[in-house]
């Protein structure tokens, strides 16, 4: 049975500052979905109070229908990976150690794959998790997490300190994973650029609010870049939403946000060149329009 | 889900953290085997200088409390997070940590009992008296049921503390600092139950029946463990648990 995930006007507040403002959405597809928001927008606090590592203000967050906070049959179903390795004792602990307190924990618990990830991450089992670099210490968290093999997985920002190769080895493992056990995995990152692929649905919040919830295909297609002569390109996208302009010469290029079905034919007809803006730039514009730079 | 995993709502969170004793009871057993030997020459040197008159290992009684404090400190600072990251629940951790504590004081009770047998052995080659060091409930170091009792008293209490202690420090400072005095009365009550003399904190011996022995002392130090148990829990039931990275509390 996949996990769901279901959010209902969700709040949480640190003293007076509010963190997540009523938010609600439901995730219940398998897949790979990416969380995304600026600093401080309510990432970590979202994927918190789904893991039951901090009790909502307000409104409920659910899995399976239950609530999460103090319910073993809930938290022993997830999973969270945090950028700080929480995973892990540090300075008393060595890997062997944090694998068997994994194997305890972890009801779906896959012993040979984490093995394999040993090899395919290149840590010994015998190293201090103490004497770990911290691109190695987020390999060893990530292995916890997918060895982990829980219903519900949360990555957040678990790979940062990870070089590109160690990133991208780790994305592929998570596929493969993925596509092996399929399961509904939530990765907060802020190397979009390099994880969007992966995505099945986008999540962006800003400010503690829900932006956007929709699947990672839409999303790209909401996006488009209209390149060619200054004149041709604004008469086309009249009345878009224009996300950003440049202009070199008489050549212009727009970013137009939600725009019409036919918009595409128009540009075509008009000879000018046409492409999906990417999720990241999608991102930059809706989180940047709000005036936060 | 593979064949032998339970479903969800058939989990039961384990009440005993096995691995968990095993590894700190060979942590405790090797301190003992340092600590024990460390007190040996210790006394050795000190009886160079002056008449060795009472046991040094009753007198090395209050760094070995320390070590009980220790380890409830390492359970609340360090444990809580990794177990409820995990998947564990705070309730399930307090109920792990007070059955840990359980077995945990005794066991280093035992140790630290079976250290005086060596020890008379020494001091009778040695021709020195071996005496305890203090009143407490036992007068006597072949007085076993009563060291049993004070020893086994003591190690359960500071153990307990030190794991409010630090479950207060992590919820914040304002509920760490009020902890370490609330802790200040406890001690002083353990103190002036099992001898009169307590120190600095006399006034709070004033507040208390003028009773000593093994009765009364039986009774404060369940009440007092009870009560710290009781306080950690209302301290831990709603904890966030923080990344390690700076987060707010």
């Amino acid at each position: 049975m996949t996990a769901s995930l279901t959010v209902d006007r969700l709040t949480y507040r640190y003293s007076d500052v509010v963190a997540l403002n009523e938010i609600s959405l439901r995730l219940d597809t398998p897949g790979i979905h990416g969380l995304l928001g600026r600093n401080g927008s309510g990432k970590t606090t979202l994927m918190s109070l789904a893991s039951g590592l901090r009790r909502p203000t307000a409104g409920q967050i659910r899995l399976n229908g239950q609530p999460i906070f103090e319910n073993y049959a809930a938290t022993t179903e997830i999973c969270i990976i945090r950028e700080s390795g929480d995973t892990t004792a540090e300075w008393s602990e060595s890997i062997e150690d944090g694998l068997a307190f994994a194997r305890d924990m972890r009801p779906y618990w896959d012993e040979a794959y984490a093995r394999k990830l040993l090899d395919r991450f290149e840590l010994s089992p015998r190293r201090s998790v103490a004497q770990l670099s911290r691109g190695q210490r987020a390999k060893f968290a990530c292995l916890l997490g997918l060895a982990a093999r829980a219903p519900l997985t949360m990555f957040d920002e678990s790979y940062l300190g990870m070089d590109a190769p160690t990133r991208y080895d780790f994305y592929d493992a998570l596929l493969e994973d993925y596509m092996a056990h399929p399961r509904l995995v939530l990765v907060s990152s802020h190397h979009i650029e390099e994880i969007a692929r992966l995505f099945e649905e986008v999540i962006i919040i800003d400010d503690g609010k829900l932006l956007l919830h929709e699947s990672a295909e839409a999303l790209r297609g909401r996006g488009m870049t209209v390149t060619g002569p200054a004149t041709a390109v604004d008469s086309v996208a009249a009345g878009s939403t224009i996300l950003s302009e440049r202009s070199l010469g008489s050549t212009k290029s727009v970013a137009i946000y939600d725009a019409p079905a036919t918009l595409a034919e128009q540009a075509r007809a008009a000879g000018l060149e046409t492409s999906l803006l990417p999720i990241q730039d999608i991102f930059v514009h809706l989180t940047a329009k709000r005036g936060k730079h | 889900m593979t064949s032998t995993t339970p479903p969800a709502a058939m989990r039961r969170e384990p009440l005993f953290p096995r691995r968990l004793f095993t590894e700190q009871a060979i942590f405790a057993v090797m301190i003992w085997a340092g600590y024990s030997l460390f007190v040996f020459v210790l006394t050795f040197a000190v009886s160079l200088f002056r008449p060795i008159t009472v046991s040094g290992w009753d007198l090395a009684g209050q760094p070995a409390v320390w070590f009980a404090f220790a380890i409830g400190c390492y359970l609340g600072w360090s444990v809580l997070q990794l177990y409820v990251t995990h998947g564990g629940t705070r309730r399930g951790f307090l109920i792990r940590s007070v059955s840990f504590m359980l077995a945990y004081g005794l066991l280093l009770t035992l140790l630290f009992m079976v250290t005086y047998w060596p020890e008379a052995g020494l001091y009778a080659l040695a021709g020195w008296p071996h005496q305890p060091d203090d009143d407490g409930l036992y007068t006597s170091l072949r007085d076993l049921p009563m060291l049993f009792l004070q020893w086994l008293l003591v190690f359960e209490l500071w153990a307990i503390g030190g794991l409010f202690v630090s479950v207060a420090w992590y919820r914040g400072a304002v509920f760490g600092a009020l902890s370490i005095l609330f802790g200040l009365v406890v001690i002083s009550v353990s103190s002036f139950t099992t001898r009169e003399d307590i120190g600095p904190m006399g006034w709070v011996g004033r507040l208390l029946p003028g009773q000593t022995g093994p009765l009364p002392a039986a009774i404060a130090h369940v009440v007092m463990f009870v009560l710290l148990a009781a306080l950690t829990w209302l301290i831990v039931r709603n904890i966030s648990i923080r990344g390690k990275s700076v987060e707010p509390t």
